[in-house]
């Protein structure tokens, strides 16, 4: 305070202030960055949210990325079932529907031109017994089985083998790698089902069969036919051929069954409304998470402005548009919902690869997580979205602070 | 400069009118230095906010620069305080998160101006009222009249013509008081319109018209 003029031009002091970085930034997003400590709570909680949603996503994308994906890694080109009936079970009531006389339709099949290899297969249940004398009121287990008409070593990646090797005899039995963790029987040890002991000669599975081929015992279907545990059926039957049209030509004369190829087959499963609803109640179930976030969001921020009542009446008095503060809030929503989201990417990126890491080895699959471009940034809008809509009412009530009213009272 | 015609002002308190103000008629010419004493309750704060355009007059009107200002909604309210009024305030009321600097630049940036000018001016004004080695100093880490100071440039951001105080020396020491008083003198000696509403009869001397308001009547003092 020196007595000249008030605002007067001082070009030495320019070159003394330093100014911090931030304040190159607007006014909102200062604030915004200001307030990173008060919003830690909210970016962590919000952040589990988005993390698990995202977590979901990654395991449902890449499930079901598994099953559609196990029919195009397949060498069968060709699938034959009876009409109506669904050639890959996603839900307890979807009926395979069984292809009758099946020795003479594959005998017939593998006979046209062009066909490499076809095996027939029948989901079946068998019932397990411990060896020696079976004790009274023995609870019953039943385990989900395939049997299997065929060879499909015949078949470019049809067999998938973690340990030992395919069935060669009628009393060896192949198991998927999750039936085998769960059951906890291993190569080498033996099976007695319905009546007959079976040797454990692998574990694998068979590519193109659904959600469900990692958790079933494989085993010969002529074997089982001889001794009366099924008929002469299958469910279906894969056909690698060079020629589908010899295929599709022989089944059409048969009227009661169809052929598909596994594009045609994939196709039919996406657009399937069983597929369409298990993906929207995943997706609703991911909205309502995100909802409740959302209205999390939207509580804390609505906190947030109650006690900034002060700092909005003071910026008001001096006559900030009341856009500036609208903008404050919506900043700080904005830098939530993307703290939030990158957090929720770690988490997910943390949960996922632990998935990776100790469950997929036990239920026999390679990854059961996958990151999916496309459904990370399909979440990261919706939660932007949700960010705006959590910050609308709480941004607007800040610009409706009434300065005298505030002012008076502090 | 400012004109209040036949201004009044009731609240409703419980089920009865309270009139803070009463048919108050004063014009504030350029260059002016008003003070507005009274005892607590007259009034004061009440004429104070609606020549600042935070409060509307329930009769009367009030102009300036011969505006009416009655059909002024609070956007434009907004925008003609930012250009035309620097406020300042008994509780200093600075934003707690932000640095004496940044406060003193924040009228600025909501009235656009670019960042380079606007900090180079808000240092400038902070080292006119002596802070210039307080620049980057949190409000909590100032005393009472170092906080007034950043107030009071603050409230001079944007050049403005006239300078309305609430109470200024309220929370101050007499030290403090004296610098703001001397202060406000530098700044109406520089033809700016100042406007000091104050109980205290050593600011209210420092001014060179004085008004007087009790029970909401708005009376001069001859000085």
């Amino acid at each position: 305070m020196d007595g000249e003029s008030i605002g007067a031009p001082n070009p030495g002091l320019e070159s003394r202030t330093k100014r911090p970085w931030l304040l190159g930034f607007p006014f909102p997003i200062r604030s915004a960055a200001r307030r990173w400590r008060g919003m830690l709570g909210m970016v962590v909680g919000v952040g589990f949210a988005l993390g698990l949603v995202l977590t979901m996503m990654g395991l449902i994308g890449t499930s079901m990325g598994q099953v559609l994906g196990d029919f195009g890694l397949s060498g069968a080109n060709m699938y034959v079932a009876v009409n109506g009936g669904r050639l890959v079970v996603l839900k307890g009531t979807d009926n395979p529907g069984t292809i009758d006389h099946a020795t003479a339709v594959l005998s017939k099949i593998r006979s046209l031109p062009g066909v490499q290899s076809a095996v027939g297969q029948l989901s079946w249940s068998m019932k397990q017994e411990s060896e020696g004398p079976q004790a009274r009121n023995q609870p019953t287990q039943f385990i989900p089985a395939v049997a299997v008409d065929g060879d499909p070593n015949e078949m470019a990646n049809r067999v998938v083998m973690r340990e030992g090797r395919w069935l060669r005899r009628g009393n060896e039995v192949v198991l998927g790698p999750s039936l085998s963790a769960i059951k906890k029987i291993k190569v080498g040890d033996s099976l007695r089902m319905n009546g007959q002991t079976y040797e454990v000669v692998g574990i694998g599975k068979l590519r193109g069969f659904g959600p469900s081929g990692d958790s079933v015992a494989y085993l010969d279907a002529r074997a089982l036919r001889q001794r009366g545990i099924t008929g002469d059926i299958v469910n279906y039957i894969a056909v690698q051929t060079s020629d589908p049209r010899a295929v599709r030509s022989y089944v059409e004369d048969l009227a009661s069954l169809r052929a598909v190829s596994s594009d045609e087959l994939t196709m039919e499963i996406t657009s399937s409304s069983d597929f369409s609803s298990a993906i929207a109640t995943y997706w609703l179930i991911d909205l309502f998470i995100l909802f409740v976030a959302g209205m999390f969001v939207s509580n804390m921020l609505a906190r947030s402005v109650a006690e900034r009542r002060l700092e909005f009446g003071t910026l008001r008095a001096i006559g900030v548009p009341s856009r500036s503060i609208l903008l404050s809030v919506a900043a700080e929503a904005l830098f939530i919902i993307l703290a939030s989201y990158a957090f929720g990417v770690v988490v997910s990126l943390a949960l996922g690869t632990a998935t990776n890491a100790w469950l997929a080895p036990v239920y026999g699959y390679g990854q059961l997580f996958g990151v999916d471009p496309g459904t990370y940034l399909a979440i990261l809008g919706v939660s932007l979205g949700m960010g705006l809509i959590a910050g609308f009412l709480p941004a607007r009530g800040a610009t409706k602070v009434d300065p005298l009213e505030v002012l008076r009272e502090a | 400069m400012l004109d209040l015609s036949s201004v009044s002002r009731k609240y409703l308190v419980g089920d009865s009118d309270v009139w803070a103000l009463r048919d108050a008629t004063l014009h504030v010419a350029d260059g002016d230095f008003v003070s507005i004493a009274g005892p607590s309750g007259s009034g004061k704060s009440t004429l104070l906010q609606i020549i600042g355009l935070l409060d509307r007059p329930t009769s009367g009107t009030v102009s300036l620069d011969g505006q009416d200002l009655a059909g002024f909604d609070d956007e434009q309210r907004a925008r003609l305080r930012l250009a035309t009024i620097g406020f300042i305030f008994q509780r200093f009321h600075l934003l707690s998160d932000m640095t004496a600097l940044e406060n003193v630049a924040l009228p600025m940036e909501a009235a656009g101006v670019q960042a380079d000018q606007r900090y180079d001016r808000a240092s400038l004004l902070l080292d006119d009222v002596g802070l210039s080695q307080r620049l980057l100093f949190m409000p909590a880490q100032l005393s009472g009249g170092q906080r007034q100071r950043v107030a009071i440039a603050r409230a001079l951001a944007n050049d403005p013509r006239l300078i309305l105080a609430d109470e200024p020396t309220g929370e101050l020491h007499s030290e403090d008081k004296a610098n703001i008083i001397d202060l406000f003198q530098r700044l109406n000696a520089q033809g700016r319109t100042v406007v000091v509403v104050t109980h205290d009869p050593e600011v209210a001397s420092a001014a060179r018209r004085r008004i007087e308001i009790r029970d909401g009547f708005v009376t001069e003092v001859a000085v």
